[in-house]
């Protein structure tokens, strides 16, 4: 990476005190995301991907504590105060929800929702505000959206909603924008407007994104860069092409292996990662996909591979394939 | 054998009156509806959210009165069957959200064995604990499982086990509503490969409802595609997969992201515009018109019929030279 990063996740941690012990969901992440760029978290349940956008923004339950640094424009946002964190949040960093139903506010108008950010955080005036959020919303393709912004969230469709959530991220033109699993609940069609969309805004405002999903379709659609979680650690990290293209860890090969395509030839049966993806893996002497992985060594239970270059612009978290050995 | 057949389906559902005293309407929600499926045989039935495909499998099995039409199974009147509940052994179904598909408070033995209580009442105790387990042996649970709680389950066990309970009675059809929809990648490909394994074992009839393009391509020898309550295509899944013929079923393949960023680079801004109409007012034309790219105003005027277009191939599009 050449530029100097927008965003450094150094060691990130993510705990959780719970009554049987505290569980570590995030365990020891570190990434660097450039402006500009489009960082594809992907894992499955539990793997923590989730847990670090919430880290970020200061949003994890009240059991929740997040350690290491994350260094956004050299500033930490883990040791903000919360008026600190404020001021980041609503003009730097947004974030968008799977579901965007319960992310806006039921009894207001669309447009008063979309104003109240400027209002709060620019000190533009209601009508300045209003505009600008009709303006927003013809710009995610709500079609005639000075009528359908005086409505209410329930008279829009899915795909609307998650659009309505999209301007009113982008509203305050943040530096980066966190999306977690924003597609998700969108029909395949639907889910194809919203990535163009998000494509499209990135490219011409130059917003990075961090998206965090389980569906490695999304990621090769929409990413520069890939990370793999599993147990709260990264696997794997690459460009998306050369991750697709040659996947180094046995977990990521194991995921793609198990996706049925459309495109590839059709096997008898799909690849399979046998057991159940497991949380966190904080308290795992080893590699916490040692227990799942059909290619694991001895000491893959007893000795934790540390995440290691094994290319230009690659790193792997395997004994298998670490330079180490 | 054709086991099931469906001829000229029809589903609605009772919605309230336009005024607080105006009499009750009936939405439809699938139109004419023929399909038919032979035992050993998958049916994938694809479409997105509210084109009636779950409606579909549940008037399949009568859970839902049709409104029209009729549904027969191995050649008879389901509404003639006497003692269709017994009957039902025969057909089965298990659902998206498997967690929630199986009672908290029973062991997985009793919920597994529930069934047999309606199909095979005369059995013992201690045959029918014999076949709970051996139902969750065939699914890959062992033995320990029959006396644990749903709970304990994650959610690929938990399908798991609806699928036990479903194949307890040996049955010859399973409606699969959208099972793997809910589950983690690495566990949605065990149990896609679980319901092919059983399918090839048990010569059972699968009718594999989904969203999802690639499982269906996966687990169907034939593939219709919904929308709006009314089939757009219908064909052999090679045939379809190497060519879909219908401008709904190409857009809907376009959709899907795959895995492979070589492909997905150049599909970026080629997302369709608009949305889907609603089911409360459906257009009177093709109900693809709206988003179609091709679509004319004979498409907004007049609803092309579903006809064959190619050997074994059905599509409802006014523009498909024979």
């Amino acid at each position: 990476m050449t530029a100097e990063p927008l965003l450094s996740l150094q060691d990130l941690t993510v705990r959780f005190r719970l009554p049987q012990g505290e569980t570590v969901a995030v365990d020891g992440v570190s990434l660097d995301l450039a402006p500009g760029e489009v960082l594809g978290i992907v894992g499955e349940s539990g793997s923590g991907k989730s847990q670090i956008l919430f880290a970020l923004m200061g949003l994890l339950a009240s059991n929740g504590r997040a350690g290491g640094r994350a260094l956004f424009q050299g500033q930490d946002l883990l040791s903000l105060s919360e008026p600190e964190l404020d001021r980041v949040r609503g003009q730097q960093i947004s974030m968008i929800f799977q579901d965007p139903m319960t992310s806006l506010n039921p009894y207001m108008r669309v447009v008063d929702q979309l104003a109240e950010g400027l209002i709060v955080h620019k000190g533009l005036s209601k009508a300045d505000a209003r505009a600008e959020g009709v303006r927003m919303l013809d710009r995610v393709q709500i079609p005639d959206a000075a009528r359908r912004a005086r409505l209410y969230p329930h008279e829009f469709s899915g795909g609307m909603r998650q659009r309505v959530m999209i301007a009113m991220a982008l509203l305050a033109r943040p530096k980066l924008l966190l999306a977690d699993e924003p597609t998700t609940a969108l029909d395949v069609t639907i889910q194809a407007q919203v990535l163009d969309l998000m494509a499209e805004l990135g490219r011409e405002t130059g917003t990075s994104i961090i998206l965090v999903t389980h569906d490695l379709g999304v990621v090769a659609r929409l990413c520069d860069r890939v990370a793999v979680l599993y147990g709260g650690r990264v696997m794997e990290e690459a460009f998306a092409e050369p991750l697709f293209d040659t996947p180094s860890h046995p977990y990521t090969r194991g995921l793609l292996a198990a996706m049925p395509r459309l495109e590839a030839p059709l096997t008898p049966r799909l690849g399979t990662i046998p057991g159940t993806p497991r949380s966190g893996g904080g308290d795992l002497p080893g590699c916490p996909f040692a227990a799942r992985c059909t290619e694991r060594l001895d000491h893959c239970t007893t000795t934790r591979p540390a995440l290691l270059a094994t290319g230009p612009d690659r790193r792997s978290a395997c004994h298998l394939t670490g330079a180490a050995l | 054998m054709t086991l099931l057949e469906a001829r000229n389906l029809g589903v609605g559902y009772k919605i309230p009156g336009p005024g607080l005293f105006s009499a009750s309407r009936m939405l439809p929600i699938v139109h004419d509806l023929s399909l038919s499926l032979e035992a050993g045989r998958t049916l994938g039935v694809v479409g997105e959210s509210g084109c009636g495909k779950s409606t579909l499998g549940r008037a399949l099995l009568r859970l839902i009165p049709p409104s029209a039409g009729q549904v027969l199974w191995q050649g008879e009147d389901m509404t003639l069957i006497p003692d269709l509940r017994r009957r039902r052994a025969e057909m089965q179904i298990i659902f998206q959200d498997p967690v929630a598909a199986l009672d908290p408070r029973m062991t997985l033995a009793r919920i597994v064995s529930r069934p047999l209580s309606t199909f095979e009442p005369n059995l013992s105790r201690v045959q029918v604990r014999a076949r709970a387990v051996d139902a969750l042996q065939q699914v890959g649970l062992s033995a320990d499982f029959a006396d644990r709680f749903p709970h304990e389950l994650s959610g690929g066990q938990a399908q798991r086990v609806g699928i036990a309970r479903a194949i307890i009675g040996r049955p010859k059809l399973i409606i699969c509503d959208e099972p793997v929809s809910a589950l983690d990648v690495s566990i949605q490909a065990q149990v896609i490969n679980l319901l092919m394994e059983l399918q090839e074992k048990m010569g059972l009839a699968l009718v594999f409802i989904s969203h999802n393009l690639a499982v269906v391509r996966h687990i169907s020898h034939e593939v219709m595609v919904m929308c709006l309550g009314r089939v757009v295509e219908q064909a052999p899944r090679d045939a379809f997969y190497a060519r879909p013929l219908h401008p709904y079923s190409q857009a809907l393949m376009d959709a899907v992201p795959e895995p492979n960023p070589k492909r997905e680079r150049g599909r970026v801004g080629t997302a369709l515009a608009g949305e889907l109409p609603s089911v409360l007012n459906p257009p009177r034309g093709c109900v693809f018109a709206s988003r179609c790219p091709k679509a004319t105003d004979l498409c907004r005027q007049t609803r092309p019929e579903l006809r064959e277009v190619a050997p074994g191939r059905q599509a409802a599009c006014h523009f498909i030279e024979t």
